[in-house]
């Protein structure tokens, strides 16, 4: 039988869809007509158990499950489990270990100022989350010692002028190297303020406890850059330099070394060939060190020559030769200081001079600080008033010891530390000595004729050395001769027949200014070969007239020359104490002053500062460190390289430039900022670092290059990546 | 006509939602390239979609006001469902999220992106199936229907002769057709409807004939008969069930997403910067 023959009675019509409740009676029974109410009440008088409709039990459970969804939020926001349910993920593992510790309730404000509001201080204008912070804000509570709270916010932590100078050396490598124009360009600029940068725009939280925090893209790196590029190997800009020219506290050129001196010593068959690991070497880290020390790599070639540069030492003071009349009216005034004058003012006694206004002004009248150049009465006077200075400098030192000479020195904003390592080896006793030497023991000689017997030490024939200092041709005092001090040198006034009327108008004994020459000088008389002679035979040198300060002093220290009548100092070979002491000095001088430039052309300070031009820029710029990376737009660790064979080998990426090659000449120009001014090793080119660093292999993102935050704090300038 | 229609219609939707989701990819993009907040674009987005989504459980409660027909709702709820789903795997970093509330809300999104995948599926599969089985019963006279059933197969059997077919029918029936006919069909039955259990009812009832004489294989006919409505009549009960099954959990967990979206939001926004 077919199911369509089967005749079943038609379905009651009772039926009404949009109803909650449905009449309970079974299928024997005849349902209600009217049915149950709204209310799920059965109107007859035998009421039936009604039954929810389809309707009406999708309506119920749409209750219930309201119910349950707002009670799930209220346990949600009153539960005190409330903070761990509404985190929206797990916070980075650096994070959340220091929060570890922090109360929970207090977490959540640790970094979002407006959770600090408890539903208490929602309505208190004064609490924290009032007071419009700013999540930076709290991520600077931490963070505010590596990045400084004044440029936190700004792009890259610079601020505008330092931004400007990165943009203009970019406009000047665009103008010398290709500009990349890719379509990147196109795409519109940041959508942050350059000025007031978020933490939270580049670094996301709650990403997971491995999730990284400086995770971020490179068209999210070039946003704000005008020039964006593709990929690193095909569109990124060449640096023309970089790694070099960054300076450095020592001066060195590979160029030369390897290419000339090398060479030739190895032509004598002495030397070892040019070797990058014989200065760079490896450290605990595997990191390559920047240089060896002085006696390891540099002192087997240049040991003599330094110790002949820096024996040239310093001069403390020199008395200048001041005629017998200026000496007359300094007195008193050494007889061996009197005669024509001459000498030149010392630098550094120039320095310690200038703390007395009437000095220094009587020094910008002698004429390139010489007394040999004095010839107007101006000039005259001023010689006199330095040689008067010149005595109390001495007479300060030797009666009050170094305080003396540190405040003179403060007044001109010299640090006590900086002449204290100056003077630290140079007794008070030395100047006392040599002023009862210089000063007393002559006037002493004066008023004893007995005294008058023994030699006066004159000033040598006139030697020029490197301090500016000139010893003067001087025999010893022949008491026969008519110009010695009977005549010429008396202090007796009017006893002087040269300075009398009768010998004024003498043009053979006053200079003559046109030609500038002294008559005396080619007078017979002041070369008279008894003068020379006689002293041999009559007084031995004493009183350290033959001292020899290079066979006496091979360590260097300070000493009295009774020659030249002076105060100085011959230094020691390679790391002398006091000329870096002096270099210390001069570098608080302020540039262009004449007095640093005059000491700056000393032979030992130049030697000095000839491989160590860091020295008189900064403090402490002596010993050759790794150029840090710390802090600098580039990045780079020799570590993780010299674990590839290939590049453990320097000259795979390091070619130092060959005598024909014009490659250093190219770099130096590109680097005007260059403190040596010149490059000794080719460019290090993109396509070297290219070959690993792409998308696949080692990577090429601007993350592995760069860094976003710089720090100048440490470096103080920016190290521009080209 | 129609169908051509339809298709055309389905073509330019799906058009439209592959380029609304493209053009919101590189809005998405470029913005994160610009260093923007892309969350709070994506993610007004989507509550503003899911608000828009839900709005169409309101339109059918609304048949009387002029809003447009329920089909074109129809269709803009599928498509911008399917934009939905992919602004969602735009906005979060994980297809399920972190902390408990985020997973929460999370899997409750995914729930409700599902079920209304496969409510897409079913709406496009169930009514033909339907269709196919004879007779149409609404869902809350099931239950009547089935009573009709059994109790005209009782009388079928109180109808039939004494000495003809009584041991052999009642024996069956007592066994067999009475737990079929006055009981609900089981849970396996209804998750997976299928033919077994009327192939074997009718099977056995075939090989009853043997032993029973005309007045018996009639019977045996007409319980045949019952047996097929019964079946068909369960079959449409769990199509139905399930259809009303999806729409029922399908709007439930868009309550419970749409709460917990306004929810997200406000702490988002709270919490930002």
């Amino acid at each position: 039988m077919r199911r369509d023959e089967l005749q079943l009675p038609p379905p009651p019509n009772n039926d009404r869809p949009g109803d909650r409740w449905m009449c309970g009676r079974s299928s024997g029974q005849t349902p209600c007509v009217r049915g149950p109410s709204d209310r799920g009440i059965c109107p007859m008088e035998r009421a039936c158990r009604v039954k929810r409709s389809w309707y009406g039990r999708r309506r119920h459970a749409l209750l219930v499950a309201t119910v349950l969804l707002i009670a799930m939020l209220l346990f949600m926001i009153k539960s005190r489990h409330q903070l761990a349910i509404i985190k929206p993920g797990d916070l980075s593992n650096p994070h959340a270990q220091i929060l570890a510790t922090t109360v929970t309730s207090q977490r959540c404000a640790a970094c979002h100022p407006q959770a600090a509001n408890t539903d208490n201080l929602w309505f208190n204008a004064s609490s924290v989350g009032h007071q419009h912070l700013t999540q930076t804000d709290a991520c600077l509570d931490c963070h505010h010692k590596t990045i400084p709270r004044k440029v936190a916010k700004l792009a890259h932590n610079l601020d505008a002028q330092q931004l400007a100078t990165l943009r203009l050396s970019r406009q000047r490598l665009a103008s010398l190297a290709e500009y990349s124009d890719t379509w990147q360009d196109l795409l519109p600029g940041p959508a942050v303020d350059m000025n007031n940068i978020q933490c939270a725009t580049c670094h996301r939280e709650h990403r997971g406890s491995s999730a990284d925090l400086l995770a971020i893209s490179d068209t999210q790196c070039q946003t704000c850059h005008s020039d964006r590029f593709g990929s690193f190997a095909t569109s990124h800009p060449d640096w023309q330099q970089w790694p070099y020219g960054r300076g450095g506290e020592i001066s060195f050129n590979h160029a030369t070394h390897a290419n000339k001196y090398y060479p030739a010593k190895r032509q004598d068959g002495k030397g070892t060939p040019f070797q990058c690991a014989q200065c760079h070497q490896r450290n605990t880290n595997n990191e390559i060190s920047r240089a060896a020390s002085y006696r390891v790599a540099c002192g087997s070639c240049h040991d003599e020559a330094l110790k002949l540069e820096t024996a040239e030492g310093l001069t403390l003071l020199a008395l200048p030769i001041l005629s017998p009349e200026s000496a007359a009216r300094v007195q008193p005034w050494p007889e061996a200081a009197t005669g024509f004058y001459d000498g030149p003012v010392s630098p550094l006694a120039e320095l310690l001079l200038q703390a007395d206004p009437d000095i220094a002004k009587a020094l910008q009248e002698i004429p390139n600080h010489d007394v040999a150049a004095v010839e107007t009465p101006a000039a005259i006077a001023a010689a006199e008033t330095l040689a008067q200075g010149i005595r109390q400098l001495i007479n300060e030192f030797a009666s009050q010891g170094q305080p003396a000479l540190i405040k003179r020195t403060q007044r001109l904003g010299l640090t006590p530390e900086s002449v204290q390592a100056l003077l630290r080896a140079l007794s008070p006793q030395l100047v006392e000595e040599a002023r009862q030497n210089w000063f007393i023991q002559q006037a002493q000689s004066k008023l004893d004729p007995a005294a008058d017997s023994q030699p006066t030490p004159k000033p040598k024939p006139a030697e020029t050395n490197s301090n500016g200092t000139k010893g003067l041709p001087e025999a010893p005092r022949d008491p026969n001769d008519l110009l010695g001090s009977d005549l010429l040198g008396s202090d007796l006034p009017g006893s002087d027949l040269l300075g009398s009327d009768l010998l004024s108008g003498d043009s053979l004994l006053v200079p003559n200014p046109n030609t500038d020459t002294d008559p005396l000088a080619l007078d017979p008389l002041g070369t008279e070969p008894l003068v020379e002679t006689e002293p041999a035979k009559k007084s031995p040198p004493t009183n350290g007239l033959d001292f020899d300060a290079d066979s006496m002093l091979p360590g260097g220290g300070w000493f009295r020359d009774d020659q030249g009548l002076a105060i100085r100092y011959r230094g020691s070979d390679h790391d002398d104490p006091v000329l870096k002491a002096m270099i210390n000095i001069i570098r608080q001088l302020p540039a262009g002053m004449p007095t640093r430039e005059r000491l700056l052309q000393n032979r030992a300070i130049a030697a000095c500062i000839a491989c160590h031009p860091g020295a008189i820029q900064r403090h402490g710029r002596w010993r050759s460190r790794p150029l840090s990376n710390i802090g600098q737009f580039t990045k780079f660790s020799h570590a993780s390289h010299l674990n590839v064979a290939e590049l453990s080998n320097c000259i795979h990426c390091h070619r130092v430039a060959g005598k024909s090659s014009s490659a250093s000449l190219l770099t130096g120009m590109l680097a005007p900022q260059s403190p040596h001014g010149q490059m000794d090793f080719l460019p290090l080119t993109r396509e070297s670092c290219s070959s690993c660093h792409r998308s696949g292999a080692s990577g090429d993102n601007c993350t592995t290059c760069h860094r976003y935050h710089i720090d100048l704090r440490n470096s103080g300038t920016i190290s521009i990546n080209h | 006509m129609p169908l051509h229609s339809f298709r055309q219609r389905r073509r330019i939707a799906i058009t439209l939602t592959v380029f609304a989701l493209l053009a919101m990819l590189g809005i998405v993009w470029i913005q994160t390239g610009r260093l923007a907040d892309v969350s709070l674009l994506t993610g007004g987005t989507l509550l503003c979609c899911i608000l828009l989504l839900a709005l169409f459980g309101m339109r059918r409660r609304l048949p009387i006001l002029p809003l447009g027909s329920v089909s074109t709702w129809t269709q803009v709820h599928i498509y911008m469902g399917f934009f939905t789903a992919g602004v969602y795997w735009m906005h979060v970093p994980n297809l399920i999220g972190n902390g408990i509330f985020e997973c929460s809300l999370s899997i409750v999104f995914l729930l409700v992106t599902l079920s209304g995948f496969y409510g897409l599926y079913a709406s496009r599969t169930l009514p033909k199936r339907l269709t196919a089985v004879e007779g149409q019963h609404r869902f809350d006279r099931v239950e009547w229907h089935r009573g009709q059933i059994a109790d005209h197969a009782t009388k079928l059997l109180e109808e039939l002769s004494v000495h003809v077919g009584i041991p052999v029918l009642g024996s069956f029936y007592t066994q067999h057709l009475n737990p079929f006919f006055n009981s609900r069909p089981s849970l396996a039955y209804i998750l997976v409807p299928t033919g077994v259990r009327r192939r074997r009812l009718l099977s056995d009832l075939r090989d009853l004939e043997r032993y029973l004489e005309s007045e018996g294989r009639s019977t045996a006919g007409r319980f045949a008969a019952l047996v097929r409505r019964r079946d068909d009549l369960d079959y449409q009960f769990a199509l139905q069930l399930r259809l009303r099954l999806w729409v029922a959990f399908h709007s439930i967990l868009t309550l419970a997403l749409v709460a917990g979206g306004l929810v997200h939001s406000f702490m988002a926004l709270r919490f930002a910067g």
